[in-house]
């Protein structure tokens, strides 16, 4: 078992207030809360904050950690003399959440003893969050992923360990980005004859090359040549689900959508495929090209300033 | 509930379509009845319909209710602060997917431009 420095997780030092206890955690709290934070390391920051905290708060559970801790390094190796914790009462704190092995061994001793006296009761499991990244394409044809859930679980002997547990998710088509999956009776285990939460996933969208996405409907920008823009011309889109060959209406200007109905994330009542015209300049580097730069100068009056008042 | 599942399982896409009473609320996410109501005061989540017995929420609402519930246990926000901060994350959500958009953009557009 290693041993945990929960003043360095809170990047404290020893000697500091209870007040000060808690304020360092609420800043650290709110900066690695996983649901303000969705960078991948935040959740795994934000769970050894609130370990360190579970403890230090807690004016006995403290009282005990710095008794024993005195003399050890973080991650040696540890073991808690015999009747370590004698004379000290924990109670409260957090029990539906995996702690490390060295907090479950010191600090969840009352929990092994209601075990023992078999004390029964019954409460649902909890529900759990989690997020699933998804392609485009996944959103269209449906797909399934293999997600990676750590999840506390309750051993025979009364403790919480962190489980490590994979689950094969159909992905439904249709799905949005924001949108939240129900898997019932996949989040935490429940107490007793209590029913099991549901584990709830948040649908995200890897960034796409070509298409952004927002709600079911799907932007593509979509290049065009001035003459194009200009004169009209019929091209060739791409759209998730194949080419499509779309109108430019003659006099388009930059930033035109073009909408093609019924062509986004599919569903009941499926989103929209817009194209975006961007006016695409051929280069003038030839003197072929120059020409006919030149020429257009010439034939057109042409002042793209005059909004500008110049 | 431990064993590794080989055969993948399917879940529901959850809607807003407004189904749930506050009662189904109550017992869906563990919460008293006058907690909901506080947090349709506080414009925390929205339901359809006028008086407290027409209110209808969407399964949508659980997930918002738990990741309220979160951010009191965590981070000691009262209802106000809950608000606050949803409409703040929905914000910054917004920009950021703004902001994807330029910088698709600006990459997309260099090569041409700059010639």
């Amino acid at each position: 078992m290693q041993y945990k420095d929960y003043y360095a997780a809170l990047g404290i030092k020893k000697d500091i207030t209870q007040e000060e206890v808690k304020r360092a955690y609420r800043k650290l709290a709110r900066k690695f809360h996983p649901d303000l934070n969705k960078d991948k390391d935040a959740e795994e920051r934000f769970k050894e904050i609130g370990e360190a905290n579970e403890v230090l708060s807690d004016p006995e559970k403290r009282a005990a950690y710095d008794q024993l801790g005195a003399g050890y390094q973080p991650g040696q190796d540890f073991q808690p003399p015999p009747d370590w914790d004698e004379g000290f009462e924990y109670s409260g704190g957090r029990q539906d959440e995996a702690y490390s092995e060295f907090f479950e061994h010191l600090f969840r001793r009352s929990r092994q003893a209601d075990h023992a006296q078999g004390r029964q009761f019954h409460a649902s499991g909890q529900d759990h969050h989690a997020r699933v990244l998804i392609d485009l394409e996944d959103a269209f044809s449906g797909a399934t992923r293999a997600i990676q859930l750590k999840m506390p679980k309750v051993t025979g002997d009364g403790h919480v360990i962190t489980e490590q547990r994979t689950l094969n998710v159909n992905i439904p088509k249709g799905v949005q980005p924001g949108q939240h999956i129900r898997l019932k009776g996949q989040g935490g285990p429940g107490h007793g004859e209590g029913r099991s939460g549901d584990l709830y996933l948040e649908v995200e969208f890897a960034p796409h090359r070509l298409y952004r996405i927002e709600g079911k409907d799907i932007y593509l920008d979509l290049p065009v040549a001035p003459w194009e823009a200009a004169l009209g011309a019929k091209v060739t889109s791409p759209t998730p689900l194949g080419a499509v060959g779309i109108t430019i209406p003659a006099n388009s200007a930059q930033g035109r959508r073009l909408r093609l109905k019924g062509r986004g994330i599919p569903g009941k009542t499926p989103g929209d495929f817009y194209a975006v015209l961007r006016i695409s300049l051929p280069p003038a580097r030839d003197e072929k090209s120059k020409k006919a730069y030149q020429e257009m100068a010439q034939e057109l009056s042409f002042n793209p300033r005059a909004q500008l008042g110049v | 509930m431990s064993e590794e599942s080989q055969s993948a399982h399917t879940g529901t896409i959850i809607t807003s379509k407004a189904e749930l009473t506050i009662d189904d609320l109550c017992s869906v996410c563990g919460l008293p009845r006058d907690k909901i109501v506080t947090y349709v005061a506080e414009g925390i989540i929205e339901p359809q319909g006028d008086a407290v017995v027409e209110w209808r929420f969407s399964q949508t609402t659980v997930v918002e209710l738990h990741r309220a519930k979160r951010l009191e246990r965590d981070l000691g926000l009262n209802e106000a602060g809950i608000a606050l901060a949803f409409d703040l994350l929905s914000q910054i959500d917004d920009l950021k997917r703004r902001l994807a958009h330029f910088e698709q953009d600006d990459h997309k557009r260099l090569p041409t431009d700059v010639l």
